[in-house]
């Protein structure tokens, strides 16, 4: 065992010791840019700017191979800096809806249905010939449950294009969680949509992710490269910028990455995607610095913190759905679906076991 | 009440009956003990009252205790928490005291509204109190909310609370002087109610600030006192002869051994009104041996201060007179009878003295009492209170075990049969026997950091105080919770101070345009 615990301890040296490197993305659509000390900027005390942030969440209701029940939630606040702000517009503060999606015969090809919870919502939400998504590779189950969260991911796009259009102004800002690049199929032309409508109204679009993949070309991660090429500075707080430009041709500029630490306090670095309207990103930066203090996560957004609690659906929820569904179904319809739903449910009975064992 | 828009400062988010959960607005300062309202659609409401605080947090208690080093260690200034006061607030726990239905209040059987929002309690809502019809209100102090006076003022028919005895059990400084005046103050507007008053400060007269001596109708006050010196209005002298003792006096406040009380009532049947004398002088009855003789003697000199010198019978003391004060316990007695307020002052009298002066009183009306029951006339006498200090001397499990019981324990048993009731001031409530206690029908509960104390007052209280525990350690001065079987619910009060309370009668009479007398006319 000795020997074994040595070896790990010697590959992992080898690797955290690992030269910097080049940042490297897989996305062709993006120019990269070597690391470069000039491009660490101190964050600065601003004015607190208005700020939405948005976020979505989702949890399955009932799942078969060739169905899948979803509820949805999307919701977002307002801030000015650390102040909580009420809407404006008398928009509603989170949209729900079920989605339903099928697997065509072939394994193919899934469309999703939506059904909105409240008819008031159905104008925030993506329309449902848009949801329609080619599933990768072989139907296993694992693959195919990403596309579960296709009907939220949309929504959040559609959602967020309207709180920039009714709640926010020329300067203010829109930060959502996660990264501003599209993972499926037909989701670009919702992205696009957001991202152009800010870019039109002077709205600061910012995508900040609380995990990253990105890594340099000799293997490290990117933001932990970043990390260590940041000791050199003494800033407090900071962002690094450009990673990574978008490449577009149209009518709005492409989207930044860069690498931000928010708070002096905080050992996180997040990656940020940027969609700049102007040029003052530190400043932008900084605002929303401004609303990172909360000491429950120093250094990642209080706004974000409440989006995530909000949106989130919680078990009881799905389980109240799950039993106002079945309950409504007749008895021949339920023991065909009963049979569906367990081709994949052992998976949540070892849960189960796994929890009462804990317990 | 319903419709106008209410100023909220909670909401109900959960609990049960006895243990309803509020949220507090931020900034509203709930306090323990307050009086909320949640109202219903129809104009109904309930009043809830305010039993414990508790904080509680969206924020993990780890996350806390990080923020809390932080800001401690000096960290801290470039954090805060955001949404502070949607994320950490105050559950208030409340339980339902009183419902109001078609405004007649009623015991709570109900839930208030889930998600109802509560507010502050206000006078209206207590409309049902100052409509109540009470044919001689005592006035004990305002309705309080938490440490918050209302103006609805708190009154029990004196005629029907004085017989089932009051209680007040307090510790030193927290205002039962205060309360004790207030309420005589009050009773002497009120008809037909004799009270005697051993007064062991000497605080009630006001014999040098304002006390009943200032009332308005001073002509129903009676005071006694050893020290009739450098004092104005009519105070008369306590001097008590010695005929107006009967050994049945002496039961229960002097430990005599059942020979010599056999010897007391030997003495007496023997030499009635001289019977005293008799035993000083040592004057031998047969069946009576020489030693219990001189045990008595001993005891009748160190208590009443009577003493025999050369055959001479002596007074050493200022109250137990041989040649003076035969009519002070007639005179008394009288007073009380016509409805007047007696105040003995026993500040310079032992403690057994001034327990003797009750006894011969209290037996006197007691017995005269008793007759008027059997002639079938007690209804139209007035009814008598007696006020007594540091009660458990008399009513103690302990004194009444060792001693046999006494015309106090009498009183407290069997004295409502008679209109008779005690006014009980105490400290200790725990020494006082369940089965006293639970005859004593309103209690005036007033600040107490005992908790033994505390548990006994809950036990014997006419309504349900078992989460009152904490509300009555943290009464202030003059602040008290009144239960009652003559109350709808155990209701806080602030008494007001005596001295602005008489000040405020005292002007408002002087106010008043003199009338004119005849001659004007």
């Amino acid at each position: 065992m000795l020997g074994v615990v040595e070896k790990i301890i010697k590959a992992l040296e080898e690797d955290v010791n690992r030269g910097l490197g080049r940042p490297y993305l897989q996305s062709g659509n993006y120019k990269i840019y070597d690391f470069n000390e000039e491009n660490f900027k101190p964050l600065k005390d601003v004015e607190p700017r208005l700020m939405a942030f948005v976020d979505g969440g989702n949890n399955t209701v009932l799942n078969a191979p060739t169905f899948s029940l979803q509820i949805n939630r999307v919701y977002f606040n307002l801030f000015r800096g650390k102040e909580r702000q009420r809407p404006s517009s008398g928009m509603p503060e989170k949209i729900e809806f079920l989605s339903y999606l099928n697997v065509s015969k072939d394994g193919q090809v899934g469309k999703v249905k939506i059904f909105p919870l409240s008819e008031e919502h159905s104008r925030y939400l993506p329309r449902e010939e848009d949801l329609r998504v080619t599933l990768p590779g072989p139907p296993d189950f694992y693959q195919r449950s990403r596309m579960f969260s296709v009907a939220r991911r949309f929504a959040e796009w559609s959602f967020s294009t309207h709180i920039i259009e009714e709640e926010l102004d020329d300067g203010d800002i829109l930060v959502k969680d996660g990264s501003l690049q599209a993972s499926f199929e037909g989701e670009n032309k919702y992205l696009d949509r957001v991202m152009k409508t800010a870019h039109k109204m002077g709205i600061n679009l910012v995508g900040l992710s609380k995990t990253s993949t990105l890594s340099t070309d000799t293997g490290n991660s990117l933001i932990a490269s970043i990390k260590k090429f940041a000791e050199h500075k003494k800033y407090d707080r900071w962002c690094y910028y450009p990673i990574a430009k978008e490449i577009v041709n149209g009518e709005r500029p492409g989207s930044m990455i860069m690498a931000v630490k928010l708070h002096k306090l905080t050992e996180y670095i997040f990656r940020m995607d940027f969609l700049k309207t102007g040029h003052d990103e530190v400043e932008v930066v900084s605002a929303i610095g401004e609303n990172t203090v909360d000491p429950t996560f120093p250094g990642y957004p209080y706004g974000l913190i409440d989006a995530d609690l909000n949106a989130r659906v919680r078990m009881d929820e799905v389980k109240l759905y799950r039993t106002r569904i079945l309950s409504a179904l007749s008895e021949d319809v339920l023991e065909k679906l009963k049979s569906h739903i367990r081709a994949l449910d052992a998976h949540e009975r070892l849960n189960m076991i796994a929890n009462m064992i804990k317990d | 009440m319903g419709g106008s828009k209410i100023d909220v400062i909670g909401q109900i988010i959960g609990g049960e009956t006895s243990r309803i959960f509020i949220r507090e607005k931020s900034g509203s300062r709930i306090e323990l003990g307050d009086l909320l309202v949640a109202e219903e659609d129809d104009g109904n409401y309930s009043i809830l009252q305010v039993k414990d605080l508790v904080y509680h947090s969206q924020i993990p208690q780890i996350m806390r205790e990080l923020a809390s080093g932080l800001q401690l260690e000096g960290h801290g200034s470039h954090m805060e928490f955001l949404d502070e006061e949607l994320r950490n607030y105050i559950i208030a726990e409340a339980k339902t005291i009183l419902q109001i239905r078609d405004n007649e209040p009623q015991l709570p059987k109900t839930l208030p509204n889930f998600f109802g929002q509560v507010r502050r309690i206000e006078d209206d809502d207590l409309k049902f109190l100052m409509e109540e019809k009470i044919k001689n209100p005592l006035y004990l102090g305002n309705v309080r909310s938490g440490s918050k006076e209302l103006k609805t003022s708190i009154h029990i028919d004196a005629r029907e609370a004085i017989p089932h005895h009051i209680l007040i059990p307090a510790t030193t400084g927290r205002g039962k002087s205060n309360l004790v005046k207030v309420m005589l103050w009050e009773l002497m507007n009120i008809e037909n109610i004799g009270m005697l008053v051993l007064d062991p400060h000497d605080e009630y007269y006001g014999r040098n600030e304002l006390g009943l001596k200032d009332h308005p109708n001073q002509e129903k006050l009676r005071y006694y006192s050893t020290d009739t010196s450098n004092i104005h209005g009519m105070v008369e002298s306590l001097r008590i002869n010695i005929k107006s003792i009967k050994p049945e006096h002496f039961d229960g406040i002097v430990k005599f051994t059942d020979a010599q009380r056999d010897a007391l009532k030997l003495y007496h049947n023997t030499y009635r009104k001289e019977w005293i004398p008799h035993i000083i002088r040592e004057e031998k009855i047969e069946e009576v041996e020489s030693k219990t003789l001189s045990v008595i003697r001993r005891k009748f000199d160190n208590i009443l201060g009577i003493y025999a010198e050369n055959g001479q019978i002596k007074s050493r003391g200022s109250v137990f007179k041989t040649n003076d004060g035969e009519s002070t316990i007639k005179n008394i007695i009288k007073s009380l009878e016509d409805g007047e307020i007696v105040i003995i002052d026993t500040s310079k009298l032992t403690g057994k003295a001034e327990l003797l002066v009750g006894s011969i009183i209290i037996w006197a009306i007691f017995n005269k009492y008793q007759k008027y029951k059997a002639k079938g006339v007690l209804e139209e006498k007035p009814i008598i209170g007696i006020v007594i200090e540091e009660a458990p001397r008399v009513l103690g499990k302990e004194v009444i075990e060792r001693q046999g019981h006494n015309i106090y324990s009498i009183i407290a048993r069997e004295g409502r049969k008679f209109n008779i009731g005690l006014v009980a001031i105490t400290q200790l409530v725990s020494l006082i026997p369940r089965t006293i206690l639970a005859n004593m029908n309103t209690k005036i509960i007033l600040g107490n950091e005992m908790s033994q104390e505390r548990a006994e007052i809950i036990a014997s209280a006419s309504q349900d105080l078992s989460d009152d525990n904490r509300t009555i350690a943290s009464l202030d001065r003059g602040e008290a919770i009144v239960t009652s079987v003559f109350t709808k619910f155990a209701v806080p009060i602030k008494i007001p101070l005596f001295d602005e309370h008489v000040k405020d009668k005292i002007n408002k009479i002087r106010e008043k345009p003199p009338l004119l007398s005849l001659e004007d006319l």
